[in-house]
């Protein structure tokens, strides 16, 4: 089998502040190989955003703290490198792009700087000529004219911004891009252009991703694989069609597809799960999500599920799928 | 949203208590700010000291009456911080003119407080020429930089205890005009204004019941900065001798007299420049513990 | 953008109106008559009217602002009452003395101040952070006047380094300049380190951080332009202020400026020599404000999209 791109082995994170520690993610696993996509679906706190920035070393100096668990890239040992590595590597083996558009620009220089900014940054041999080039391209790539580039953040919109967000994310044509809620804050229509953009670029260049979402309906339209977070952990692992049409699931995804509003549906309130997602300065003994599991057993409360291997591609952590 | 009326009887209970949990809840922040309240504390000390100053302190005996026999003399058990050129208890003076800045600046704040309000209100509420009227006005009056303007003054008008808070409130006004002016167009626009509006209240009642509540944060916080600003301005002042004159221990005035013994006995301007430091940074301590406590985005 | 410039330029006539007519107000409707001031207790009552004709001053009140308008508005700001030269020369022989000191200490606290603060952003936390914080803290407490004096003692008196009065050398300057800039230095510092650390937690610093970019250029290049555009306003302001604020160094320090001509000419009753150094001061603050704004356009292209609209 070919060496998978990305590794991530019993990955576990902490964040420490004054107040308390709070346990972000705990033991995960994830992997991916070449060119595919992984979407990591979960509600707001579960930690994806705290795994995808783990991958880039990019955590809260100090605060965010990796207690455990290994990330490979490429057989390579992500945490062991050294932070001039690192900097070689984020922006060009892997970028990662975040949720809010209208923030992620810095306000006082042209958008073509920015974008040739991470052009110099890694391919210092470049002309200045070449550098020009490479950035006028880019804007062809994610649709804008090219004179645009002289102009600064606030004269785009947001759908603009986050295109000119993206083309500096795979001006280095990276392996591996990091996408956290792309087109979240962006308006529906907007939301599939940009997405559809990604999709193609992504073919293009045969870059891996890993699309960061709450959403499903975006999940089911870009994904190859499938990760389902809860309270730091990875409760159901598989590929689209084993989340989408497969026949067992982990109980938390059932609540997700469950509380998707469906107009067609004759149902006359909405369900969602009850509860709320919990503290992660203290977490529940046993399985995280016993208090709001409608299906919950005594050993749900006492003692944390295994990984299950539902099939080749298919794993769900649950007490009841144990075998 | 339930489907009955909102009777304007409601709003203004609905109000109260918000307000109370809103202020437990901005004091509790307050109190966790350690150098807020080691500013709280200190300047509490200071206004306890003003106030009760007169009753271990006799004004004419400590204060004033100078015994030339007892010059420059060095701390002891007597003369705490020792005595200065005139022979007067340096401790006594100190203490007693905590009470002068303490009343001067309250006094400046007051005013400023009541004129603000009033013009920075009306300018916010009524907006329109009004409103232009209050800013232009307010705009010269801030063109005018530093000190000059107080300095004409009370140059020109004598330096009475009413010309001397002419002066030093002219200066404070046109901040708070603007702060309470912004506050009122922030809240002019809030959600709950509408639905007050929508029942029918009165515009007074409006101002009074649901504006000003919530614009007195900020103020508070101008508030205390007004205080230790005007502090520093009376002391200013009366160094130039233009303000509260000697034998007054105005805290100035005692840095001005011991100006001319610089020479020779330094450490004289030391208390009073201290006093001045230590009421200042306290107000700002709780200045700035009091704009943290207010930020919403602080909240947890 | 020019008519934003040529809009603001035309709103400082109303406001210099104004000030004239507030200053103009004090003067003569306060009691002291110039005239009894300058021939002194033993004049005749003939002399003083006469000095009262010889000066312009029994026009009564609207007709002796009108006749000041007047004759302004031609260039003509009026002799002194008490030395009999034009105003603008009296201001020019003192301004440049307020001039320099106030350069002196604009300069120091924009060297010391945003270099400082920037230190004290990068190295949040730290020992060296609480210590400048504290210190910067009781220096805005502290009154700049009782600050001076300290200086004196330290350098002039037990040191014996440096003048504590007079202007004939640069080095005169020195200790007049320090005290000036003092409380604004301390403002300097505490504004540009809290716009950086406001800065350094905006997305794009992080979007740069995802790139690659090392935090040296993170802090000096990404960042600091973003910080220092408060600051910037802050050192206009503070200009401004120190045009018209120097009044008590320059008594501490014997130094011949507008400050202590302004004063002389209020205690004098001198209208027109009060109205032309107070004008002339207000008039350079409210200029220095608008080069301010404008150069803050040019480095925020936000704003210079505002102005042009």
């Amino acid at each position: 089998m070919a060496e998978k791109l990305l590794d991530i082995k019993n990955l576990s994170i902490e964040y420490r502040t004054d107040d308390a520690t709070y346990y972000a993610v705990n033991d995960l696993n994830l992997s991916l190989d070449k060119g595919e996509t992984l979407g990591l679906v979960g509600e707001t706190g579960a930690g994806k955003t705290t795994t995808a920035l783990s991958i880039l070393r990019l955590l809260p100096f100090r605060i965010g703290v990796i207690t455990s668990g290994s990330i490979l890239m490429n057989g390579e040992d992500m945490l062991a490198k050294p932070e001039s590595e690192m900097r070689k590597i984020r922006g060009k083996e892997i970028s990662m792009i975040f949720q809010d558009p209208m923030t992620s620009l810095n306000p006082v220089y042209t958008v073509g700087d920015q974008i040739a900014e991470v052009i110099k940054l890694h391919e210092e041999k470049l002309t200045k000529e070449q550098v020009d080039k490479k950035v006028d391209n880019l804007f062809l790539m994610v649709g804008i004219p090219a004179e645009r580039k002289t102009e600064y953040p606030h004269q785009f919109s947001g759908g603009m911004k986050q295109r000119v967000v993206i083309a500096m994310a795979l001006a280095c044509e990276p392996q591996l891009l990091l996408a956290d809620e792309p087109t979240t804050a962006l308006d529906v229509t907007i939301q599939a252009q940009v997405l559809k953009m990604m999709n193609d670029l992504k073919q293009k260049l045969n870059t891996a991703m890993i699309l960061i979402t709450h959403d499903l309906g975006v999940v089911a339209e870009t994904c190859d694989k499938v990760a389902i977070m809860y309270a730091g952990e990875i409760i159901e692992n598989g590929t689209a069609e084993d989340i989408f049409e497969g026949k067992d699931h982990h109980p938390y995804t059932v609540g997700l597809f469950g509380s998707i509003p469906d107009i067609t549906s004759k149902a006359k309130r909405l369900s969602p799960i009850n509860g709320l997602m919990p503290d992660p300065a203290d977490l529940p003994k046993g399985c995280r999500f016993n208090p709001r599991c409608p299906k919950c057993m005594d050993i749900c409360r006492e003692k944390a599920p295994e990984v299950i291997q539902m099939s080749d591609t298919h794993t769900i952590r649950c007490h009841l799928f144990k075998k | 949203m339930s489907n009955t009326a909102v009777g304007a009887a409601d709003v203004p209970a609905a109000r109260h208590y918000k307000k109370k949990s809103q202020a437990t809840a901005i004091w509790r922040r307050f109190k966790k700010n350690k150098m807020a309240m080691i500013g709280l504390v200190i300047f509490s000390i200071m206004v306890i000291i003003a106030v009760c100053s007169p009753i271990f302190i006799n004004y004419e005996k400590d204060v004033i009456t100078q015994t030339i026999s007892q010059r420059y003399q060095a701390p002891s058990l007597t003369h705490l911080v020792g005595t200065d050129q005139f022979g007067r208890d340096i401790l006594c003076r100190v203490l007693w003119g905590a009470r002068i800045s303490m009343s001067v600046g309250i006094a400046v704040v007051a005013l400023s407080l009541i004129i603000g309000s009033i013009l920075g209100a009306s300018a916010g509420f009524f907006g329109g020429t009004w409103d232009n009227v209050v800013m232009r006005l307010m705009d010269i009056l801030l063109a005018i930089p530093g000190t000059m303007l107080a300095i004409t003054i009370v140059a020109a008008m004598g330096n009475s205890i009413p010309n001397l808070l002419l002066a030093l409130g002219i200066e404070q006004v046109p901040k708070m005009t603007r702060i309470v002016r912004s506050s009122v167009l922030t809240l002019k626009r809030a959600d709950y204004i509408e639905a007050a509006r929508a029942c029918g209240t009165s515009n007074a009642r409006i101002i009074f019941r649901h504006i000003l509540p919530n614009a007195i944060g900020p103020i508070l916080v101008q508030a205390t900065l007004t205080v230790a600003r005007t502090i520093i301005s009376i002391a200013g002042l009366s160094f130039i001798g233009l303000g509260i004159q000697p034998p007054s221990p105005e805290w100035g005035a005692m840095i001005s007299e011991a100006k001319s013994q610089l020479m020779n006995y330094p450490y004289l301007v030391m208390a009073p420049g201290i006093a001045i430091i230590l009421t200042v940074t306290s107000l700002t301590l709780i200045g700035d513990g009091l704009r943290d406590a207010l930020d919403p985005k602080l909240k947890n | 953008m020019h008519r934003y410039v040529i809009k603001r330029l035309l709103m400082l006539i109303p406001v210099m109106l104004g000030i004239s007519f507030i200053l103009y107000s004090i003067m003569t409707l306060t009691p002291g008559d110039p005239a009894r001031l300058l021939l002194g207790d033993g004049a005749t009552e003939e002399a003083i009217e006469q000095k009262r004709d010889e000066l312009g001053l029994n026009k009564g009140f609207f007709g002796g602002y009108v006749d000041y308008l007047g004759k302004a508005a031609h260039g003509d700001f009026g002799k002194s009452y008490r030395s009999g030269e034009p105003v603008y020369k009296e201001v020019f022989t003192r301004f440049p003395n307020t001039l320099k000191l106030a350069t002196l200490a604009i300069g120091i606290s924009i060297i010391v101040g945003v270099l400082v603060g920037i230190i004290q952003a990068v190295r949040q936390y730290s020992l060296l952070d609480n210590v400048i914080s504290a210190i910067t803290l009781i220096l805005t407490s502290m009154p700049d006047f009782w600050f001076g004096l300290i200086l004196i003692i330290l350098f002039a008196v037990e040191l014996k380094l440096l003048p504590a009065s007079g202007n004939q050398h640069w080095y005169n300057f020195i200790l007049p300049g320090l005290t000036a800039s003092m409380n604004y230095t301390a403002g300097t510092i505490r504004l540009t380190r809290s716009s950086m650390l406001e800065v350094i937690r905006s997305d794009y610093i992080r979007t740069a951080r995802a790139k690659g970019v090392d935090e040296r250029t993170i802090t000096y290049k990404h960042a600091l332009k973003n910080a220092l555009l408060p600051v910037v306003t802050l050192i206009g302001i503070n200009l401004g202020w120190q045009l018209g604020g120097t009044i008590i160094v320059e008594q501490i320090f014997a130094i011949p400026g507008i400050g202590t001509l302004m004063i002389g000419a209020v205690r004098s009753k001198d209208t027109p020599l009060l109205m032309a150094s107070v004008l002339f001061v207000a008039l350079l603050a409210s200029l220095i404000n608008l080069v301010t704004d404008i150069l803050y356009a040019y480095i925020d292209p936000r704003i210079k999209a505002e102005y042009s609209k």
